[in-house]
């Protein structure tokens, strides 16, 4: 008897509940809702969507969505199941994305169809395992290198992946997103004229990092990352590793070790301490630090707080 | 009628008809048996004088007429007037008020009298796929409450002074008979208008009646008249060009006046004549199916229904630009078609200073190594549509009674109607937090006292099938429903698989996001079935659950706290009555480093077939992670009971210390919270 009230005053409750929700009014702005695995891909979709994109991210611009590897929230299920378009890091660096979509249960977004986008597809991708991989190696990049959107000109790759997807799942804005890419694209390049010419002191430069992140800036922007405070990805290091990274500092005259807000001060205090070494906290995503709002203002803000590192 | 069902409006059509017919019709045996017809009309008509007054002032139609409605049945169930006033009296006046009400609300609606009058009368054909969700969840919830209250509503039905006689709350349960009747009007006037839903409350469960006495044919006939009604007169709708409410009223009527007819021959079997309705019915549709076969009738030649839904106007999509094509294959990327894979080893030893632990395994464990489990998993995508799961599992494998089974294997149903997912095959029940997890999974060496007491040492592990619904809601909260069949495999709890009557599951878990990476959950679920093999005695079972999960923001690998409390409620039925026993545990863990974590957890239980025994323990953990993929864990543990293997009352104390070592090698895949 006491089940069947539980129950009985459950289903009216569900009911009460579910009422509420379905009644009550939509969003009556015809916006495409975007929902991307990083604050770079939100912020690509708003360049190319303007006002006609909403765009949400679960992450912060100061976290790693690459390190959430655990537990995928049902909150970010809701989101997703409202999206229409669903863009990712792909290169299995974003597994739980596939966790999210299938919780979501939002057919639009499922691999394959048209509000899925993963970002990575025409992309270059540095750091590709060339050997057997295992876990020997680390929280090794399966796939190479997910960071691929710290080169200014992989944001234009991205940039086509997402009007492609914005296109199919809104044919009617067409034209205006294709124009804001083109736009973007056209902004980017000439962007990099004068983030070459500031950048330029960095060429040859020697840095060291906590985690494998810069390498598609370094690419880009000439500068060498020489060791890194993690010896293996995702494996903190041991005295021995520190006492080798101390070593090399001091032998080719490194003086800045840059590391992602996600990554601990400690050893890289530590570090700096013995070497005479600075410490930089720079963004690796947009919304990273409190002045990077756009893409822009993240190469604006990373080569500037580079060229104070190196000097 | 197949083409038809092509078309998205026409098919949505149906269902919400058949939603409503069915809900109706049902609620409409209590109407005319109760002879409360007009209450029914009063009810509807309200209702809609609630929905023109939210169409004036701006506010939700749904909420106001499900609040009117309430209104209503409040008028009619509590009102004390009635003693002076006939029960009629008071029903016509509210008609009355409520029609002229109605007028005036839309009459002053500056915005839109079309957009109300539609809204009152209903146009079936131009329901979206949203409203048939919360048709569906109107009709589940008030078919569950009537399915558990069969009795009750009956009995307060057709005899209201013996159900006062037996000291039932006769009056209460006549108002929540009364509160299904305003729901179901309230939802169905929005979709289907006044007309229809009138007509169902009173033509199916009439035309029942003539058929037969038996009350629980009635309900069924209704049921199936309305059904026939809806489907035949949508059909008729579109064939003739007619409006579809009146087709549909006009051929319920229809139907009743067949019945009718043929119950003039009283000296036919009643099964005859039901034959005989249904082969006139069937009749008439096989004419009209030669026609859309020789060409007469088709989607293509017929005029257009009046009005057609706005959903047909709507600008057809370009052609699909071609899907973005997969990202090329990468060196070094091991897997193609076959599954991923993990094997997970638990490894655990055991020192026992005083006493003896819980359960069977316990002795398995005490003082010695054992290589608990060593566990294969296998998990792939089977098509667009589902995903299957697939674990072996060793367990003792050093000791004498070693043995590797099929320990889980199921398949996610992952697309199936009003979003919902479902899972068939074998795996540990939803019952709680971790019961579904594997224990080299938890954050601790043991099980919870509570666990092993009420289910064995293994957890619950069953044979059935479950699905699960998000809930929506104003709040932008997850809300996830379970509901599942289970065989009853579970030989503590229940009948072990012996007898051949299923238990029920349900679960309800609400998940709120607090701050970034900190999440927070608190859920309930029940579970019942018999616990003897004749399946006379019942066990049912209740847990509530809440944890916390807190992540530094930044620094989320180095920095976290996590909580975790559950309380079971147990009614075991047995020979000598019902003994109501409880169990909890609660856990926190707070992460020191990166790598090392510091853990307590506090376990109470009462025994499921005794009260008065019982049993506690406090436990002390740390573990160290060397990585993601390995732990190695202490834990002491203090456990306290009060009875023995002899049932004796004792004190006992026993004082443990385990340790484990976790790893796993392949693909772990991430859970949700």
């Amino acid at each position: 008897m006491k089940s069947k009230w539980l129950i009985g005053i459950s289903t009216l409750i569900f009911l009460f509940v579910g009422i509420l929700g379905i009644s009550r009014e939509a969003s009556t702005a015809k916006t495409v809702k975007v929902v991307t695995s990083t604050t770079d891909f939100a912020a690509i979709a708003k360049e190319i969507g303007k006002d006609r994109v909403e765009a949400f991210c679960p992450f912060q611009g100061y976290q790693e969505p690459e390190l959430w590897v655990e537990e995928v929230f049902p909150s970010w299920m809701l989101k997703a199941a409202k999206a229409d378009l669903y863009v990712r890091i792909g290169l299995m660096s974003d597994v739980w994305a596939d966790v999210l979509i299938e919780g979501s249960r939002n057919r639009k977004i499922l691999p394959g169809e048209a509000g899925y986008v993963d970002a990575s597809n025409g992309i270059e991708v540095l750091d590709v395992p060339t050997t057997k991989v295992d876990r020997s190696q680390g929280e090794i990049h399966l796939q190479g290198n997910p960071h691929y959107l710290l080169d200014p000109l992989n944001g234009k790759i991205v940039a086509d992946n997402i009007v492609e997807g914005l296109v199919r799942v809104s044919p009617e804005n067409a034209e205006f997103f294709r124009a804001n890419a083109a736009d973007f694209k056209t902004r980017i390049d000439q962007a990099m004229q004068r983030w070459q010419e500031a950048a330029k002191p960095l060429e040859g430069a020697k840095l060291v990092s906590y985690h494998e992140t810069w390498t598609y800036l370094a690419r880009r922007f000439g500068f060498k990352v020489v060791g890194y405070c993690e010896p293996k990805p995702g494996i903190p290091p041991t005295p021995n590793d520190l006492e080798k990274l101390i070593k090399v500092m001091k032998s080719q005259g490194v003086k800045a070790i840059i590391k992602a807000p996600v990554y601990p001060d400690k050893i890289p205090n530590f570090v700096a301490s013995q070497t005479g070494a600075k410490v930089y906290t720079l963004p690796a995503h947009v919304e990273g630090v409190a002045e990077v709002k756009d893409y822009f203002a993240l190469f604006d803000y990373l080569i500037a707080k580079l060229n104070e590192a190196i000097k | 009628m197949l083409e038809y069902l092509q078309q998205p409006f026409f098919r949505n059509a149906v269902i919400a008809g058949l939603l409503i017919a069915g809900i109706c019709s049902y609620l409409g045996v209590y109407v005319v048996l109760k002879r409360i017809v007009f209450v029914g009309a009063a009810l509807a008509q309200i209702s809609s004088s609630g929905v023109a007054l939210a169409l004036l002032l701006g506010f939700s139609p749904i909420l106001f007429s499900l609040l009117s409605s309430l209104l209503g049945i409040a008028l009619f169930s509590l009102i004390p007037v009635r003693k002076k006033i006939p029960m009629e009296g008071i029903i016509g006046v509210s008609y009355i008020t409520a029609s002229a009400l109605g007028v005036l609300f839309v009459a002053k609606n500056p915005v839109g009298e079309a957009r109300a009058l539609n809204f009152l009368f209903g146009n079936i054909l131009t329901v979206p796929e949203k409203e048939i969700v919360l048709l569906v969840s109107v009709a589940l919830s008030i078919g569950l409450v009537h399915y558990l209250f069969y009795k009750e509503f009956i009995l307060v039905s057709f005899d209201y002074e013996m159900a006062q006689a037996q000291r039932i709350s006769a009056g209460l349960w006549d108002l929540l008979l009364y509160l299904t009747l305003g729901v179901t009007i309230a939802f169905s006037i929005k979709s289907a208008g006044i007309l229809i839903v009138f007509a169902f409350l009173v033509v199916p469960a009439v035309t029942a009646r003539l058929v037969t006495d038996k009350i629980k044919w009635v309900f069924a006939l209704a049921i199936l008249f309305g059904g026939l009604a809806t489907v035949l007169g949508l059909y008729l709708s579109v064939i003739f060009d007619l409006p579809s409410g009146s087709a549909i009223v006009a051929t319920s009527v229809g139907i009743l006046v067949l019945v009718t007819s043929l119950n003039t021959l009283k000296d036919l079997p009643k099964a005859l004549k039901l034959s005989l309705i249904l082969v006139a019915i069937g009749g008439g549709l096989n004419v009209q199916m030669d026609r859309v076969a020789g060409g007469e009738l088709s989607p293509e030649t017929l005029e257009p229904s009046p009005g057609p839904p706005p959903a047909l106007q709507e600008p057809l999509p370009q052609a699909p630009i071609s899907r973005q094509p997969p990202p090329p294959q990468r060196t070094g990327f091991l897997q193609s078609l076959n599954p991923d894979m993990r094997v997970e080893v638990n490894f655990i030893g055991n020192k026992t200073f005083q006493g003896e632990g819980s359960g069977e395994e316990a002795e398995t464990l005490r003082n010695r190594f054992s290589l608990k489990e060593v566990e294969l998993g296998l998990q792939a995508a089977v098509d667009p549509y589902a995903r299957a799961d697939v674990f072996f599992s060793g367990e003792d494998l050093l000791g004498e009674e070693s043995q590797v089974s099929l320990e889980e294997a199921w398949l996610t149903l992952l697309r199936l109607p009003l979003r919902a997912q479902a899972r068939l095959g074998k795996f540990r029940s939803l019952f709680g937090e971790i019961n579904d997890r594997d224990p080299a999974e938890f954050p601790f060496v043991d099980r919870p006292l509570v666990l092993v007491n009420y289910f064995g040492d293994e957890g619950d592990i069953e044979t059935g099938v479950v699905s699960n619904f998000v809930i929506p809601n104003p709040w932008e909260t997850h809300m996830l429903l379970w509901l599942g069949i289970y065989n009853g495999d579970n030989e503590v709890a229940f009948h072990g698989g012996e007898a051949r009557k299923p238990a029920y599951f349900s679960r309800f878990e609400v998940f709120r996001e607090l701050g970034p990476a900190t999440g927070f959950e608190v859920g309930t679920a029940v579970i019942t079935g018999f616990n003897d093999p004749e399946g006379e005695f019942r066990t049912t079972m209740e847990n509530f659950h809440v944890e916390l999960e807190w992540k530094h923001p930044v620094f989320s690998e180095y920095k976290s706290f996590d909580w975790v409390g559950e309380i079971f409620l147990s009614q075991r039925e047995g020979t000598g009555g019902t003994e109501d026993t409880l169990g909890l545990y609660t856990f926190a863990q707070y992460q020191l480093t990166r790598r090392w974590f510091l853990s307590s957890r506090y376990d109470y239980s009462q025994l499921p077939i005794d009260r008065d025994s019982r049993e506690w323990a406090v436990s002390g953990i740390v573990t160290f992670q060397p990585s993601r993929f390995s732990q190695v864990r202490v834990q002491y543990k203090h456990t306290n009971r009060n009875f023995d293997e002899n049932e004796e009352n004792v004190d006992e104390n026993v004082e443990e210390v385990f340790f484990q070592f976790r790893f796993v090698i392949g693909f772990e895949r991430p859970e949700p919270f």
